[in-house]
């Protein structure tokens, strides 16, 4: 049960930065997505998310360090790739590279 | 308060109360099993009957004679 | 206590996945048809502002019957999520959750008084075709395991290697199933836009939010149910993988193929079910 239990929280916190990111987007997006370059805020956030996300995943088997990452993350995550739509796909996209290259920096160097 | 919403508050106290008991007691599952198959579905229909928006009084007559056109 | 916890905490994360995964199916079939498409959170927030939407009961409808067939179908797929995630019975009991979804289809059209949700109605008797494949998938899997219960068929997994490479036939069989039961399907019948949105057309406010609801903790069942019947006993990474890829696959397949018209939605199932069972069968006697 403690299982799943964390499980419904990283949803619950994706779900919630999911609703946070979209009336943020909203409200700092008045257009239409047409094309355009990167918005620094999402892509930090995004930069922050995935590599979280990802740092949580390397420490699976610590539970306290995992989770706490996880949680944030996965907040951070939902706020970047539910924005208005067309808007946060890019910064997504180097969030997921990034997440990937400190994970596999992680494993390598430290041996975790 | 209308007489709908009062039978949907007491069905909305019961299922929180039948769920909680179960969470908190030991009891023999199957009655477990029943309590979530029943009491779940029914807090969702009595919390969705309290929270719906009711009809104006003047266009409450029009949704429901005639809620669809081309028949 | 914790068994009800249990039922909770999977009943909740079937509603949220279920929900974000046909969010994200919505956003892949748009894209694929060149169009941004709504936020993947879009389906849960419809989902819950429906709740708070008026919610007329038409004239025609037949009460109680038009709210209490929505009720028995939450109360259908909290069975399904008991059965499945929670306690891993029998598929049979899969299998009859799977039954009354269709009869549920069948009344929730007819229930209203519409001649949408009638004509609906008439296709879900047509559209339990689908049911065909699902059988003959759940008699291949016991002919292969010899057992009808999903813990056992994931212990035998676990000895034996996934289902899906012994008997990936099957998999076809209730693949078709998944894809039927996915939104703007070649095979929604029931669901189809020359009869607005078939048997739930009648169904406004907090019902069609109760049902989308529903509809989410189907969808996460069925395809926790079909990775699990086929891939053994994976981790729940995979686990959302496979879900995230199967929601993707179907939202593509979903975009660029067109309703077929009841009469070619049955026989296309029909000719799948055959060609799978009969090839299976060939697989595992010869």
């Amino acid at each position: 049960m403690i299982e799943y239990l964390d499980y419904l929280i990283y949803l619950l916190t994706f779900i919630v930065g999911s609703i946070v990111g979209l009336l943020w987007s909203y409200k700092n997006h008045s257009q239409p997505y047409t094309s355009g370059g990167l918005d620094s805020i999402a892509l930090i956030f995004a930069f922050v998310g995935w590599v979280f996300v990802f740092l949580g995943a390397a420490f699976w088997s610590n539970f306290g360090i995992s989770f706490i990452l996880l949680a944030i993350g996965f907040f951070f995550v939902g706020f970047v790739f539910n924005e208005r739509p067309g808007y946060g796909r890019k910064e997504t996209v180097i969030g997921i590279v990034a997440g990937i290259i400190c994970y596999g920096i992680l494993k390598c160097v430290f041996m975790v | 308060m209308e007489r709908q919403t009062k039978i949907c508050l007491l069905l909305l106290v019961i299922s929180t109360i039948f769920i909680l008991y179960a969470l908190v007691f030991t009891i023999p599952i199957w009655l477990v099993y029943v309590i979530s198959i029943f009491f779940i579905p029914l807090w969702i229909l009595s919390l969705g009957l309290i929270t719906m928006a009711k009809p104006r009084e003047e266009d409450k007559e029009a949704r429901v004679e005639e809620p669809f056109t081309g028949y | 206590m914790y068994l009800m916890a249990d039922i909770l905490i999977n009943v909740i994360i079937a509603f949220l996945a279920g929900s974000l995964l046909l969010g994200l199916h919505r956003k892949i079939m748009a894209r694929v048809q060149l169009r941004p498409g709504p936020p993947v959170i879009q389906y849960l927030l419809h989902s819950l502002k429906f709740f708070f939407k008026e919610s007329s009961f038409p004239k025609t409808a037949s009460m109680p019957f038009y709210v209490s067939i929505i009720f028995i179908l939450a109360v259908v797929w909290i069975v399904g999520v008991i059965v499945g995630p929670v306690t891993e019975n029998s598929l049979l009991i899969i299998f009859a959750v799977y039954a009354i979804y269709k009869i549920v289809e069948h009344n929730a059209g007819s229930s209203s008084g519409s001649p949408y949700g009638k004509m609906s109605c008439v296709r879900a008797v047509l559209s339990a075709a689908t049911e065909l494949p699902l059988f003959a998938a759940i008699a291949l899997i016991y002919f292969k395991t010899g057992t009808l219960n999903i813990s056992g068929i994931l212990m035998y997994q676990s000895i034996h290697g996934p289902l899906i490479s012994s008997i990936p036939l099957a998999a076809v069989m209730l693949f078709t199933l998944l894809l039927t039961k996915s939104p703007y399907s070649p095979f929604a019948i029931t669901k189809g836009k020359d009869l607005v949105t078939g048997f739930e057309t009648e169904h406004f406010g907090f019902l069609r939010g109760f049902l989308m609801m529903s509809e989410s903790i189907a969808w996460y069942v069925m395809l926790w149910l079909f990775l699990v019947l086929f891939f053994g006993p994976i981790s729940i990474i995979w686990l959302v993988i496979g879900m995230v890829l199967i929601s993707v696959i179907t939202g593509f397949i979903n975009a660029t193929t067109p309703m077929l018209n009841p009469n070619h939605s049955v026989m296309t199932q029909i000719t799948i079910c055959f060609v799978c069972f009969v090839g299976t069968i060939v697989m595992i006697f010869i």
